[in-house]
């Protein structure tokens, strides 16, 4: 951990390794929008319609879709919203979830700017 | 023609689908190609002049962004981990961040140019290594944490990339129609 932020292992296994970059992408989209109150954050979206509130619940669900149904085959479970895709592995699932939460930490980091002009890769 | 759905890497739609299932640096490698690929598509289709229009407040550009990723993958891959020497980068120990600051006449056709030239020499350098748990010439970091860093790199930019895009001419998401 640095400065608050998962810092994944610089050498070793593999699931260590992703699962830490996952971690980090997580810690960090906590991080971005922290320290704003809900008006703030609430009162900058994108022409489409993406808030700072819309992804954090977006990232929730696509965690829940991604490992809990389409991995470990868990039924029952209640979305926002839903995907499909073909049946994957542990790995592709933790990679495909970091790089979705890194894409949209890229447009938190830009709302967030937009919402009060703060901005960084990391604390 | 294959879909991803295996044990390769597939296509889909124009645009790298990493293996479902099976060896480690093979989706590696498809992780970190398709989030090149969708960076060339997510800019795309606009002029130069409809790309300058926009940036962030604090000076992010489309432009600035995409020579940005190639200087970063030359720099984890080529310097860091192959050890390479005399690499040229666009920034310099007094300016670190020149490289997002591209100089008005510079069309982003050459820059993707220089993006796709320096993926296949990371490429590379990420296929001939012994193995992903090898250490990195400098700073002792693993090829794994290495790639997995430039996937989610690319992946947050790309994340800059749709909102500049969106800003720039209203088009808008997060990989190519069918």
């Amino acid at each position: 951990v640095t400065r608050g932020t998962t810092e994944p292992a610089h050498r070793g296994d593999d699931r260590t390794a992703v699962l830490g970059f996952l971690q980090r992408q997580r810690d960090l989209v906590a991080w971005k929008v922290g320290g704003a109150s809900d008006e703030v954050l609430r009162s900058a979206s994108t022409p489409t319609g993406l808030t700072a509130h819309g992804l954090v619940r977006h990232l929730t669900n696509v965690e829940r879709w991604w490992l809990r149904h389409e991995f470990a085959g868990e039924t029952g479970l209640p979305y926002d919203g839903t995907e499909d895709d073909p049946r994957a592995d542990q790995r592709w699932t933790l990679v495909h979830l970091v790089e979705e939460t890194a894409r949209h930490l890229g447009h938190l980091d830009l709302l967030r700017e937009q919402a009060d002009g703060a901005v960084g890769a990391q604390p | 023609m294959d879909d991803g759905s295996g044990t390769t890497n597939g296509t889909r739609r124009g645009i790298t689908e990493p293996a479902a299932r099976g060896d480690e640096r093979t989706a590696l490698l498809g992780f970190l190609r398709r989030q090149r690929e969708l960076v060339a598509w997510k800019v795309g289709g606009a002029s130069d002049e409809v790309l300058r229009s926009v940036s962030t407040p604090s000076g992010l550009t489309v432009h600035g962004l995409v020579r940005h990723l190639t200087n970063v993958e030359r720099s984890w891959l080529r310097q860091v981990f192959a050890g390479q020497s005399d690499l040229v980068f666009d920034w310099t120990d007094e300016d670190p961040d020149a490289e997002l600051r591209v100089p008005e006449g510079v069309p982003m056709a050459d820059l993707l140019a220089a993006y796709a030239v320096e993926a296949e020499r990371c490429d590379e350098v990420i296929t001939s290594a012994e193995s992903l748990d090898d250490v990195s010439a400098r700073g002792e970091r693993s090829l794994r944490w290495i790639v997995l860093h430039l996937i989610e790199e690319t992946a947050r930019h790309l994340g800059h990339l749709d909102l500049l895009r969106e800003q720039a001419d209203g088009a808008v998401g997060e990989d190519p129609e069918p």
